[in-house]
């Protein structure tokens, strides 16, 4: 019998890293707004890094970080429970693995405001986060949500460090591509086709939207 | 109660020859319009940037209404939030995703324990008054990009006035509207500059534009004062 649950589960997955790298990454895109220098530099290399990584090293980090006697397992000590093969673990690596995606675009979308409107925004009192919310974030908001775009279907197709981190277990961790993934080991191409059919729908109508966004902004 | 100025400043380039110093002087009271006139990069414009506090000047010290703006012995510089520097960007610099009334609403902000409704109210008021103020009051809840040159000036004028600015540096404001529109503006800027009251600097490479609004111009040229001049006419009033 066909199971639907990797849907769900990549879904919520996705949706909730989406949110928690729209956050981050804008905030970490205004933190190092036209900041120069050697350091900055890094912290822009470190923030990227995640994109250019194979999955699995990106896994690999997570789970030395976050596993049994990682120097981050406190974290989820807390709980009660370890966060390796979890429906957590999915939603972490689906964070690390988009959040370059977010961050990029948003730095770019920050850079592109013009200057003199934060200058005026300033001599005209206004606070450095009222300036972020009210010139900054509507100024750079197609920007924003293309990123965001992008990062949702990037989370969504996360696959190597999830499965390293989060494991394959049918109706907890088992998103789409791992869904596929198995599927297709297991020769069940038809499961594999429904699969990999939705995986594209879903894929391309974000790249649609992100595209649409863009040349909108170039207008 | 005035402006006072003093500020040296050496921009470093790559060739010695056109390194370039900023050094100069000079207190503008209430009520008087000072007109600073030289050719592009006499130094007007950092002068202007540097008293807002968008430059940092190598070493001086910037006093308005007795509050030290800037003051490199003491290695003070007043963020330019708190500065309350009315200054009028040569594009105006308006914000494109807010109508023209919240952009006039943009500086006035919500006092300490102000009720957010009386806030919103008094914000209201005044963002009606000051486009009255400027014969705009009908445009309110227009774009910025849906107005014409003229009509996007006098909405910077009114947002500057609305944020009750303790002084006012207006940087080549008429350098992007044709002869005709300059006239239109002519008689409101000047009324508003005569209720207003405070010091005002007015930046230009034009001097029609210091003999119409000016009391008194400093004429630069390359970062220092070369002449001051008396304007005898009414000037502001």
């Amino acid at each position: 019998m066909f199971d639907g649950s990797p849907l769900l589960i990549s879904l919520r997955a996705a949706i909730v890293a989406s949110i928690y790298v729209f956050v981050a990454g804008t905030l970490a895109a205004r933190v190092f707004l036209g900041s120069s220098g050697r350091v900055a530099s890094l912290i822009d290399t470190v923030c990227t890094l995640p994109m250019v990584l194979p999955p699995t090293v990106v896994g690999f980090f997570l789970l030395v970080l976050f596993g049994r006697n990682g120097p981050l397992s406190w974290l989820w000590d807390l709980t009660g429970k370890g966060i390796v093969f979890t429906w957590h673990a999915t939603v972490l690596a689906a964070c690390v693995v988009s959040f370059p995606l977010m961050y990029r675009s948003a730095r770019g979308a920050f850079e592109q405001v013009d200057e003199q409107q934060i200058w005026a925004a300033r001599t005209l009192g206004m606070r450095e986060w009222q300036i972020f919310l009210k010139v900054l974030m509507p100024n750079a908001w197609p920007g924003i949500l293309a990123g965001l775009s992008l990062s949702f279907a990037r989370a969504l197709g996360e696959f190597g460090a999830t499965l390293m981190i989060a494991g394959n277990i049918p109706g907890r961790t088992q998103t789409i591509p791992m869904a596929i993934y198995f599927a297709t080991a297991g020769g069940d191409m038809r499961t594999a086709w429904v699969w990999v059919g939705i995986m594209v729908a879903i894929s391309f109508g974000s790249l649609a939207f992100a595209s649409y966004l863009d040349t909108r902004r170039n207008r | 109660m005035s402006l006072m100025v003093s500020i040296q400043h050496t921009l470093k380039s790559r060739s010695d020859e056109s390194a370039f110093s900023l050094d100069v002087s000079f207190h503008v009271e209430n009520g008087e319009v000072l007109g600073l006139l030289g050719p592009s990069g006499s130094g007007k414009s950092i002068t202007l940037k540097s008293i807002a506090g968008i430059e940092k000047p190598n070493s001086g010290r910037i006093e308005l209404d007795s509050v030290v703006l800037y003051d490199s012995l003491q290695a003070h510089s007043l963020p330019v939030r708190a500065r309350k520097v009315g200054y009028l960007f040569q594009s105006y610099a308006l914000f494109p995703t807010m109508t023209v009334l919240q952009n006039v609403q943009s500086g006035i902000h919500r006092l300490p324990k102000e009720p957010y409704g009386e806030w919103k109210e008094r914000a209201l008021h005044l963002g009606e008054y000051y486009l009255h103020m400027f014969h705009i009051g009908g445009l309110g809840k227009r774009y910025p990009r849906q107005l014409s040159g003229g009509q996007q000036q006098r909405v910077a004028l009114a947002r500057l006035l609305a944020s009750q600015p303790k002084t006012l540096l207006l940087d080549e404001p008429f350098s992007a509207l044709d002869a005709h529109l300059k006239e239109c503006i002519e008689d409101d800027l000047k009324q508003a500059l005569a209720t207003i009251g405070c010091p005002v600097i007015l930046v230009t490479h034009n001097p029609v534009e210091v003999q119409h609004y000016c009391n008194r111009c400093l004429v630069l040229e390359a970062g220092n004062i070369q002449a001051e001049h008396q304007i005898g006419n009414s000037g502001a009033v």
